[in-house]
């Protein structure tokens, strides 16, 4: 098993090392001509203001919510396809009927949370952001 | 000496490797917890989290050992790395409460006591290497494990109501 | 140390010359095409010496050595209260797993270990696979170092201190997992296919002829997963139209701090991605180093009029054929910059969730419907040229905007 993933390891050493080798050469071949101008954080001329690290939208966690949940849904359908792929063909063990039904069931539960989270307006991000929620504030 | 080498598996390059990947696993878990900053404590725990990757490849779990790097390295650890974005705290906004140095007290206790349990029950034993290729997993987990299999997405599908319930709240 | 030399002669020639070599060429061929689009000439300065008073500049292809020494030769700065670890090794992250997930992509046929001499192969190597690592799960891995590659951007963003940069290492990492969503699910189309995970294996599954003259490439049996997938893997190089990352012209984006090589290594990791997934989607959809008509299993045969035998004139020929369709591919993308206007953000969001990820979905559901029917993928391969020749009849029949008139005075 490791034996075919060797090259693997071999190559990410690799590619690494390369990586490091050219920023090393840059930064020893590149002037060094600090200045606090030049270390300032560039806002586009200005002069910078603040901290940087401001806080930032819920809206993003949503989103990496959501990718975590349709990627392990993505991780349970590799499998069954290729168990679909050789349920087919009449290899493996199980009858297609039912790798097709456990896969829909599956699916169609999940299809139940992107359209709850389509509803509500989890998805939008423009203009019509939080356009689901719009009954509860209603009443002005 | 060479008799010590063959037993600790070090004659062979799965020895080696499985060394090294528990090796920086651990190291990779402590920088974790040791880091001040929280953004390269996130980046040390993706290095612990590929090396246990490693680790379950030796096991012959080629599936299991890519799916930890797709799902733990490579989803999880995007929301982990949102939530610092997010939240923006520098290295020195952490707060530090009194109760810290009894909590790294029985931290320390907690760790000691369970590095015991696994060493003394793993000691004996030596791992055997499974099919852990694609279909082997696949079969076992739509004949096997079918009703486990469909329990998954109603959980996931809480996680989705409770992120949109919770994340849209503040709009309301 | 066989699997050593053999594994570091694959990556010199594989990873080095092909794939950096293309991710160069690519940059050349970004400004010759903007210059062109923009009606200028682009670049013509860099040269060594003249040839009757004209200095020689191979059209402007100097530029690219001129540009990589330009940018050793640059300052490394550093912004204040960056966090100067996170800093230096964000460039690495893009860089080394567009060269990791390479590794996984067969660029030729395998060949016989018997046309080798006997003395460099070591005993039970029957058969030297054109791929560095020929693994079971190779497109899973190849899934799952690809997401370990949105963290450059993100940590990149974040460790300069600058509000712009850390703006738009969010977009980044939110339009990258937002399309990868997508795109690992119109891989599924091919993976019931061809009942494999294993690249090279797909690739053999691709071989034949659909009615007689057209290749079985996986285009011609999962079209809407390769339109998908190709606009998906556009999303994840963020390119235009979907450069919000870095839309140049407003916020800059998440390398905005970084300098010299630093920024170098971001922009050929980028370029990098773009041929790994020009890579990818040969290897899934074009068939990778199959070409009908053009290479036999044994022989390689020019419309009779050239033949070539053996196993070494289809492992040369074949892997010269996947470099020439992964550049195609890649000339692709870059056409799509000076095509498309770019979109807004909600736009997309909009189109990975709203619409791509319900067609995933129902490509997948559609296609195991039709091999459940028919195992041998011919009613399959029936309905997608059904698919293909609607798509031709739309886009040649379909509406258009009526020209717009310039007034000119």
């Amino acid at each position: 098993m490791l034996q075919s993933h060797l090259p693997l390891f071999l190559v990410l050493v690799v590619a690494l090392g390369l990586g490091v080798f050219i920023l090393v050469v840059s930064s020893l071949v590149g002037p060094k001509r600090p200045s606090a101008v030049k270390a300032d954080a560039f806002e586009c001329g200005n002069p910078p203001s603040g901290y940087a690290r401001e806080r930032f939208g819920v809206k993003f966690y949503l989103v990496a919510i959501l990718f975590l949940v349709f990627d392990i849904e993505a991780v349970f359908i590799y499998p069954w396809a290729i168990v679909f792929s050789d349920s087919t063909r009449g290899a493996g063990t199980l009858s297609p009927l039912l790798v097709v039904v456990e896969m829909v069931v599956f699916v169609g539960i999940l299809m139940i949370g992107l359209a709850y989270a389509w509803r509500k307006g989890a998805l939008e991000w423009g203009p019509e952001h939080g356009k689901g929620l719009e009954t509860t504030t209603a009443g002005h | 000496m060479s008799a010590f080498f063959a037993h600790s598996g070090l004659d062979s390059v799965e020895g080696w490797f499985f060394y090294l990947g528990a090796a920086v696993a651990v190291v990779g878990a402590l920088m974790t917890v040791l880091s001040r900053s929280p953004l390269r404590g996130a980046l040390w725990l993706i290095v612990s989290l590929c090396s246990v990757a490693v680790l379950y490849l030796l096991l012959g779990a080629s599936f299991v050992a890519a799916m930890q790097v797709l799902v733990y390295a490579g989803a999880i650890m995007v929301l982990f790395i949102f939530v610092i974005m997010l939240l923006n705290l520098g290295p020195d906004a952490g707060v530090r409460p009194a109760y810290l140095s009894v909590a790294k007290v029985l931290g320390l206790g907690a760790a000691a006591y369970f590095t015991f349990q696994i060493v003394t029950s793993v000691s004996g034993g030596k791992a055997q290497a499974v099919d852990g290729t694609v279909k082997a997993v696949g079969t076992l987990l739509l004949g096997n494990y079918l009703f486990a299999f469909e329990a998954i997405s109603v959980l996931l599908l809480v996680a989705v109501v409770g992120a949109v319930v919770l994340g849209m709240k503040r709009l309301t | 140390m066989f699997l050593l030399i053999a594994t570091l002669l694959k990556f010199i020639f594989f990873g080095l010359v092909f794939a950096i070599g293309l991710a160069a060429v690519l940059t050349w061929m970004e400004r010759r095409q903007s210059a062109y689009s923009q009606d200028r000439l682009g670049p013509t300065r860099a040269h060594f010496f003249k040839i009757g008073g004209k200095p020689f500049t191979l059209f402007g292809l100097l530029h690219i050595a001129a540009d990589g020494a330009s940018m050793f030769f640059k300052e490394p700065v550093t912004p204040k209260n960056a966090d100067k670890f996170l800093f230096k090794i964000a460039p690495l992250i893009g860089w080394t797993t567009a060269l990791v997930t390479l590794a996984l992509i067969p660029f030729g046929p395998s060949l016989p270990s018997s046309v080798f001499p006997a003395s460099w192969i070591p005993e039970g190597v029957e058969t030297i696979y054109l791929q560095m690592a020929h693994v079971d799960s190779g497109i899973l891995i190849v899934l799952a170092i690809g997401s370990l590659g949105v963290y450059g951007a993100a940590i990149g963003g974040w460790a300069s201190n600058n509000r712009f940069a850390l703006l738009g290492g969010l977009r980044a990492t939110a339009q990258s997992v937002s399309y990868e969503v997508a795109l690992g699910l119109t891989l599924v189309g091919i993976l019931m296919a061809y009942g494999s995970t294993e690249l090279g294996s797909i690739v053999e599954s691709q071989n034949g002829l659909l009615f007689g003259f057209l290749p079985a490439w996986g285009l011609f049996i999962q079209p809407l997963g390769a339109v998908l997938f190709f606009i998906a893997a556009t999303a994840e190089t963020k390119r235009t139209p979907f450069d919000m990352p870095e839309g140049e012209s407003e916020i800059i984006g998440y390398f905005l701090e970084y300098s010299s090589m630093q920024f170098g290594l971001f922009m050929l990791g980028e370029f990098l991605e773009i041929v790994v997934l020009g890579a990818l989607f040969t290897t899934l959809f074009l068939g990778g180093w199959q070409f009908p008509h053009l290479i036999g299993t044994d022989s390689v045969s020019v419309f009779g009029l050239f033949t070539w035998n053996g196993p070494v004139a289809v492992a040369v020929s074949g892997t010269l054929v996947f470099c020439v369709k992964t550049f195609f591919v890649c000339s692709l993308q870059l056409q799509l910059r000076w095509t498309l206007p770019r979109f807004r953000y909600d736009q997309v969001m909009r189109l990975g969730w709203k619409t791509l990820l319900p067609l995933a979905l129902i490509n997948i559901f559609v296609t195991a419907g039709l091999i459940w029917w028919d195992p041998t993928l011919s009613i399959l391969s029936y309905v997608s040229i059904g698919i293909i020749l609607l798509f031709v009849l739309v886009v040649i029949a379909g509406p258009r905007r009526p020209p717009q008139v310039a007034h000119g005075h």
